[in-house]
């Protein structure tokens, strides 16, 4: 009963922030072009030894763009990241996870980019061979693995390769994440995971609120 | 006469379908691994090694919780010529799942037969199957096999410091440690590892809380690794967490068990398999360490040896070893193992 809670609770909290942002969005005045980001990554567990990908598709909830004295243009955004991640991991399982949270990244003219994220979601792990249940004499076998809550902690960092080349919107990047499955038999259980790969920027009409800074004004 | 023939061909192929192995496929250089699942948690065995030798060891970890990887490890002429199973037990080392279940020594009992059945049911009656158990572990393969007709699964029972009565071991811990202590001292070992453990032991006449045993555990094995006449051997390295086991998933579990304190008081203040060891008959292999001062050789396996049921019994001292003989001294440990079970099998 408790884990069934846990997991309603998890799935909750996973979809508020699309939720939450989503009744921002249509309250925003301004209408302007901003870029939808969908990223495919190799995602390694346990320092890149494990194998998997990872899926990201961003909603951009904020964007602030910041103009030095020295007429650099810095862009910072905010948005809400559904992520579908995969691993593989050789005598111990394979992993399903779905996830969504809250991102921030700060783009710096020159291309370079840096941000963190945290997410909240649920994942479904697979046993890599049969799994059998004993009833007295009676074996039978089932679908080995179960359901877990996750909490992951990213930080990135890449180079915006549009800055360069404007018909070319794509971004590399590394990230790496810091995931605690929970409850792991009567505890929780730590993941190491980077992630290399690349971010096209789907160009979509999108209502978002757009700030422009000055040091000296707000326009 | 054409449907009669039908029917008998399906019969036929229906019992062989309810009869077969599930692994027909040997080899030298075997991987297989499923789960076992128990209350909550889906327990992971890996089969490895020669199955074409057709002989199977089941391993059973001590711990509890340490997992089947340090064994694995150090078992590398094991792998080549007999196939191990390496059975991680509920809560402990890769087994997982979203709750413990109930932790009690009849429950670690009951799952070591729950594997037992699919190890048989997966590989056939072809194959030889040998029981191996560390420490803790070995002590609930004495209340297994010393249990009904348990034994008549096994040709064997290789008792690796092996830990029957469990309720003992911080008692004969607190008897042996300053006696090692003092010998080393005397023989001019000046490591302040020895002073410590003497302070320990003066400081505690008795030990009464989970915390303490712990400690004392890790005391005994702080000393051991002082003892110049004990090999060394290296546990964490690079690819002890990158390498195919799930370090974290130890980590995790180890720590979550020993805080179950109820169910370590069950082990170490409650449990005694001592009726159990005569009904063990079948062929046995004592392995011990001479400098094993978790599981003293002469409080428990001697004991162990006069009461044991089988007549084709043996003690093998390792010379150089701990508690861990199979990592201390791997190409003496192996043999010992080999020429058990070729005179066994």
């Amino acid at each position: 009963m408790m884990i069934k809670n846990s997991i309603f609770i998890t799935v909750f909290l996973l979809f508020a922030p699309v939720l939450l942002f989503s009744q921002k969005v249509t309250d925003s005045f301004n209408t302007i072009e901003v870029n939808t980001p969908v990223s495919i990554s190799y995602l390694g567990d346990y320092l890149f030894s494990k194998p998997g990908v990872n899926l990201t598709i961003e909603n951009t909830i904020r964007q602030t763009i910041l103009t030095k004295k020295s007429s650099k243009i810095v862009t910072r955004s905010v948005y809400v990241p559904i992520n579908l991640g995969w691993y593989y991991h050789k005598g111990y399982n394979s992993a399903i996870m779905l996830s969504s949270g809250i991102g921030c990244r700060t783009l710096r003219s020159t291309g370079l980019f840096y941000g963190s994220a945290l997410n909240l979601g649920v994942m479904r792990t697979f046993i890599n061979g049969p799994t059998y249940v004993v009833n007295g004499e009676d074996i039978s076998t089932v679908t080995g693995g179960y359901f877990y809550g996750n909490i992951m902690a990213s930080f990135e960092t890449g180079w915006d390769l549009s800055k360069c080349r404007k018909s070319l919107p794509v971004s590399t990047f590394v990230k790496l994440n810091a995931l605690i499955q929970f409850p792991y038999n009567s505890g929780i259980l730590f993941h190491i995971m980077p992630e290399i790969g690349l971010r096209y920027a789907i160009p979509l009409k999108d209502k978002t609120k757009q700030y422009y800074k000055s040091k000296t004004q707000k326009i | 006469m054409k449907t009669k023939i039908n029917g008998f061909l399906f019969i036929i192929l229906l019992l062989l379908v309810s009869c077969s192995k599930e692994i027909d496929d040997l080899s030298i250089d075997a991987y297989d691994e499923f789960a076992v699942r128990s209350d909550g948690n889906d327990m992971l065995v890996k089969v490895v090694g020669n199955t074409e030798s057709k002989i199977i060891i089941l391993f059973v970890h001590g711990g509890p919780g340490e997992g089947s990887w340090i064994f694995s490890k150090y078992a590398e002429q094991i792998k080549k010529k007999y196939a191990l199973a390496l059975w991680d037990q509920a809560n402990s080392g890769s087994t997982q799942g979203n709750n413990s279940g109930d932790c009690t020594v009849q429950r670690y009992i009951d799952d070591l037969g729950k594997v037992v059945k699919v190890l048989k049911h997966r590989y056939g009656d072809e194959h030889e199957f040998y029981l191996m158990g560390h420490s803790c572990g070995g002590g609930f393969s004495v209340g297994y096999l010393g249990t009904g007709s348990n034994q008549n699964d096994f040709k064997g029972f290789i008792n690796v410091a092996g830990a029957h009565k469990l309720k003992a071991v911080k008692d004969y811990q607190l008897i042996e440690l300053p006696q090692r202590v003092a010998i080393e001292i005397a023989k001019g070992n000046t490591a302040k590892e020895l002073q410590t453990a003497l302070d320990f032991c003066n400081d505690h006449k008795e030990i009464k809380t989970v915390e303490e045993f712990s400690e004392l555990s890790l005391v005994c094995a702080g000393v051991t690794d002082k003892i110049d006449s004990v090999h060394v051997y290296s546990l964490i390295e690079a690819s002890t967490f990158l390498g195919d086991y799930s370090f974290f998933s130890y980590l995790s579990n180890w720590s979550s068990l020993w805080k179950k304190e109820d169910f370590i008081r069950e082990i170490f203040w409650e449990t005694d398999f001592t009726d159990k060891v005569p009904n063990i008959t079948i062929p046995t292999l004592v392995i011990w360490g001479k400098f094993d001062i978790n599981l003293s050789k002469q409080l428990m396996a001697d004991e162990y040896m006069n009461l044991v049921g089988s007549t084709d019994k043996k003690l093998v001292l390792c010379e150089h070893s701990g508690h861990y003989s199979f990592a201390n001294e791997p190409d003496v440990f192996f043999h010992a193992v080999d020429d058990f079970i070729q005179r066994t099998k």
